[in-house]
């Protein structure tokens, strides 16, 4: 029927990438949390779930880019493949009605969702010193001016002032808003801002790569709850 | 806990050891506790309200922080993304959610699969903005909503390029010519008999296939040619043709006919319609077309489902329509079908299933409830009255066979009424039950019921607040009273302002505000709720149905419902004596709860000779039998 046609037409022809040997590393973390959320989803509560793809999309577009923005769109970081999206977390009603799909997470999705969000955190961190993302060479996405702006005052050299850790702070609500419980910014910035971090030498663009993927990876940012 | 978030996940995540190290406290404004609290709030709130979309960095926080929650929702509420929502709840209401509902085209235009699954719940979302009747969402009659306009001519198509309308409304007269020329056909053939029928069959085969071709030609989709024509053209001819030629009725043919070619006439008229020349480009579900009231002629139609639902919950010759029937009983009276032994009548219901306790446990609501459909046939149309019937799956029925199967749904002749069909809360006692005959009885009793009101709060509840997270009934039942306060005032856009009173509610509840719920605590309860040593899940419904003979001040057969706590042999149990005055196993206990709650004998059953509504039976046995399967070593 048409309006199928329709929504199927759209998603193939995409080209993508992936850094497969990174995100392979990746995977390993999905399995320390498999063993308690598929217990969630045993008990049937969407709490502890994906929120989903297409939740997640929007979230990402109204934190980091012009309102309105459509171009975006984070199964690009899969590699064109129109049926991942079934794996993601989506609503869905061929067969049972209602049934939320993929919400649980497990080593499979947990790769995949990580492919996307690294290689997002990665075209980020490229982008230092513009106002815009590049994705896949040819497409610009313009960032709203309240991120360009956190990104911004990051993207020099050193990253971290250890006196000052406004940057970072503002950094962290611009992309993780006010999901997270404070304590889990704490650990984050305790982190980042320790001399003893892996990161304390790092270029900027290595560092703002990993503040977003530790952003983006954290659950309270991918699950409900 | 539900996840452990606190050992810090996303060191994991970026293969990096953890150095702990601690910091001073911040000295940054805005990091105290209280501001985070309401921000984070403030952004769950505005995701739940505005269809997904969190305070975008463009909005004025600190005024929206100024002010009060009860403010800050009223505000988001009149925020047009608030319809989205409602559709969005709707359709999770009715079912029918899917992820293509969300979809954006590339040039920012949505599109609105859902309208083409339900446009009831459109309908409903329209009406809260627009402080209409909310329980719009139960009615059959439905606007036609226009979600695609006409299709493109090709130049192939049209080589000696015409003007577009030209060439349409050409086609379109074509297909009248062709359908005047069935209607001779008709007329002539009227006295042709046995093989003859046929060649009668093929020829009208035809001339049916011409005429939708000239409409294809034309350009009008299908979706608006099937509303303005009716999908069925004329039963009696196609089904005629398709079951039996010899059965053929010519006269009522002839009248069917004559009733398309006045409504393809009427189909002209939409060439002029702006709406579907350019379809609007829709940002929200407000700007889809809608044509309503007997516009263009088109007859308003009886929706129950649309093509597309009935698709989805397809019968068979052999299915009964138990398929629907299930859907009726989950969607609307939240009766998940939990199967329970039931109390039968003596007498016979006529039904085989529905006399073997184990399948009657879900059977004897399930089948009454199936016979609203009874007369439904291949993609929803209804065959009442035409002595044939045709299934999804292709089977037909007719004369003796099509007997037998409606046979199954009538009623003893000592019943008093024809059919057994209708909404079951007892089987025992019918004066309980709410009968009828057709989708449109049970459209009123769907709208009459409080347990549609509380199924319908209970869903809003899962949506706002997290599915299967444990709700007091109680609680839950309460926020159900405002829905029952607006029926009492149909028409006047009360039950849009209930709905949007209990999202309030919900939005401004405990459990909202909690991160990390704990899935079996309960975080709200109704006003005057007494404390509870009972789980909050059933301490409600433990305390409506039993409690009056099983209290500490008259505990019958020595059982003692109203508290729960650790028991003299160190189990967490009721007080449950034996004869000499020793408290119960928790094994037995809770063996002889659910014997209680599903013995088929009724002298055993409790709550002993009082009625209980099956929906509170199945949440207090779901409890019990889980309670049950995790003793596990317990001394007998
Ligand atoms: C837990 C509830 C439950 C119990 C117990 C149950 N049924 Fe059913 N039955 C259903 C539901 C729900 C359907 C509809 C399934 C569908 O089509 O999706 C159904 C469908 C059927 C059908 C139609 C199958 C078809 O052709 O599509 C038959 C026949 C049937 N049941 C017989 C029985 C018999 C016999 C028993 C006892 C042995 C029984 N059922 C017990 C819930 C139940
Ligand atoms: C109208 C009063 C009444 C109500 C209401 C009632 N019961 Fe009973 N129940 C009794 C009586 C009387 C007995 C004792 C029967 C006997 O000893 O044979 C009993 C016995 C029982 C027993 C078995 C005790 C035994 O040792 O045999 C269980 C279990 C039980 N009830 C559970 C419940 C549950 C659960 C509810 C609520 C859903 C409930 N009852 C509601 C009157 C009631």
């Amino acid at each position: 029927m048409r309006y199928w046609n329709k929504f199927c037409a759209s998603q193939v022809s995409k080209v993508g990438r992936c850094g497969l040997a990174f995100a392979l590393l990746m995977s390993s973390f999905g399995c320390s949390r498999l063993k308690d959320s598929s217990e969630i989803k045993a008990a049937g509560n969407r709490v502890g779930e994906f929120k989903g793809i297409f939740a997640t999309n929007r979230i990402i577009v109204t934190r980091l880019f012009k309102a309105g923005e459509l171009k975006f769109d984070l199964t690009r970081y899969l590699g064109g493949d129109a049926s991942l999206i079934e794996l993601l977390g989506v609503y869905s009603n061929i067969g049972p009605l209602n049934d939320f799909r993929n919400g649980t997470p497990n080593s499979l999705n947990m790769l995949l969702w990580n492919m996307a969000l690294s290689g997002l955190s990665k075209d980020i961190a490229e982008s230092c010193g513009t106002q815009q993302i590049v994705i896949e060479k040819f497409i610009r996405i313009d960032y709203n001016p309240h991120f360009a702006d956190r990104l911004g005052a990051l993207c020099k050299e050193p990253v971290i002032d250890f006196k000052n850790e406004e940057s970072l702070l503002n950094f962290w609500w611009a992309v993780q808003g006010f999901d997270a419980p404070r304590e889990e910014y704490v650990a984050w910035r305790d982190f980042f801002m320790s001399p003893q971090s892996p990161y304390a030498k790092a270029s900027s663009k290595e560092v703002i790569n990993a503040m977003l993927k530790t952003m983006f990876l954290n659950p309270y940012f991918l699950l409900e709850h | 806990m539900i996840f452990s978030l606190r050992n810090s996940f996303w060191v994991l995540a970026a293969l990096i050891s953890f150095t702990s190290c601690t910091r001073s406290e911040s000295r940054i404004k805005n990091t105290d506790p209280e501001f985070w609290a309401k921000r984070a709030w403030l952004e769950k709130a505005s995701r739940a309200i505005r269809f997904g979309d969190g305070v975008s960095p463009s909005e004025d926080v600190d005024s929206l922080m100024s002010k009060s929650k009860e403010q800050i929702i009223d505000l988001f509420m009149q925020d047009k993304r608030f319809i989205d929502t409602v559709v969005d709840f709707n359709l999770f209401y009715l079912g029918l959610k899917d992820k293509s509902f969300f979809y954006t085209m590339p040039d920012g235009a949505r599109t609105y699969i859902g309208v083409e699954l339900s446009p009831h719940a459109f309908t409903a979302a329209r009406a809260v903005w627009e402080g209409k009747d909310y329980f719009s969402i139960f009615d059959m009659n439905q606007p036609f909503y226009l979600q695609y306009g006409l299709d493109s001519i090709s130049a192939e198509k049209n080589p000696t390029n015409k003007p577009e309308r030209e060439y349409r409304l050409e086609a379109l007269n074509q297909s009248l010519l062709e359908t005047d020329s069935l209607l001779d056909f008709i007329k002539s053939a009227k006295d042709h008999q046995g093989a003859d029928r046929k060649v009668f069959c093929e020829e009208a085969g035809k001339k049916l296939n011409s005429i939708s071709d000239a409409i294809d030609r034309s350009g009008v989709p299908f979706q608006i040619r099937d509303r303005f024509t009716g999908f069925g053209f004329s039963k009696q001819l196609i089904f005629g043709c398709f079951v039996d030629p010899s059965s053929l009725h010519f006269e009522a043919i002839l009248k069917e006919v004559l009733v398309y070619k006045e409504r393809l006439f009427k189909l002209k008229d939409i060439l002029d319609f702006p709406g579907v020349v350019t379809p609007p480009k829709v940002q929200n579900p407000l700007e889809i077309v809608a044509i309503k009231d007997g516009a263009f002629g088109i007859p308003d139609d009886d929706v129950f489902f649309t093509d597309q639902t009935w698709v989805l919950l397809p019968n068979s010759s052999t299915n009964y329509n138990r398929k629907r029937a299930a859907y009726v009983l989950k969607n609307y009276f939240c009766d998940d079908l939990t199967p329970i032994n039931v109390a039968l009548p003596s007498m016979h219901t006529g039904n085989k299933h529905a006399s073997d306790p184990s399948c009657a446990s879900c059977h004897y609501k399930m089948d009454p409830m199936a016979g609203f459909f009874k007369n439904i046939g291949i993609i929803g149309n209804d065959f009442e009255n035409t002595n044939v019937l045709v299934f999804d799956d292709g089977a037909t029925f007719k004369n003796e066979a099509l007997n037998t199967y409606l046979s199954a749904w009538l009623a003893p002749t000592e019943a008093g009424r024809k059919w057994n069909v209708g909404y079951i809360r007892s089987a025992t006692d019918s004066s309980r039950n709410s009968y009828g005959e057709s989708l449109r009885d049970l459209v009123t009793i769907i709208k009459n019921s409080s347990e549609v009101k509380q199924c319908l709060t209970k869903r809003m509840t899962e949506y706002f607040l997290g599915k299967d997270q444990v709700y007091d009934t109680e609680w839950v039942n309460s926020l159900a009273q405002r829905f029952e306060q607006a029926k009492a005032n149909p028409n006047t856009g009360d039950s849009s302002q209930a709905f949007k009173e209990i999202t309030k509610s919900l939005l401004l509840s405990n459990t909202f505000v909690r991160a990390d719920p704990e899935k079996n605590q309960c975080y709200d309860f109704a006003p005057g709720h007494e404390n509870s040593t009972l789980p909050c899940e059933i301490s409600y419904l433990i305390k409506k149905n039993c409690v009056q003979c099983h209290s500490s001040n008259g505990a019958a057969g020595g059982l003692d419902l109203s508290s729960w706590k650790t028991q003299g042999n160190g189990e967490t149990n009721f007080s449950y004596l034996d004869a000499a005055g020793l408290q119960h196993s928790k094994k037995s206990t809770f063996g002889k709860l659910l014997e209680s709650l599903s013995t088929a004998d009724e002298s055993k059953l409790m709550p002993l000779g009082m009625f209980m509504s099956p929906n509170d039976r199945a949440q207090i046995y779901k409890w019990v039998s889980r309670e049950a399967t995790s003793i596990s070593g317990g001394r007998p």
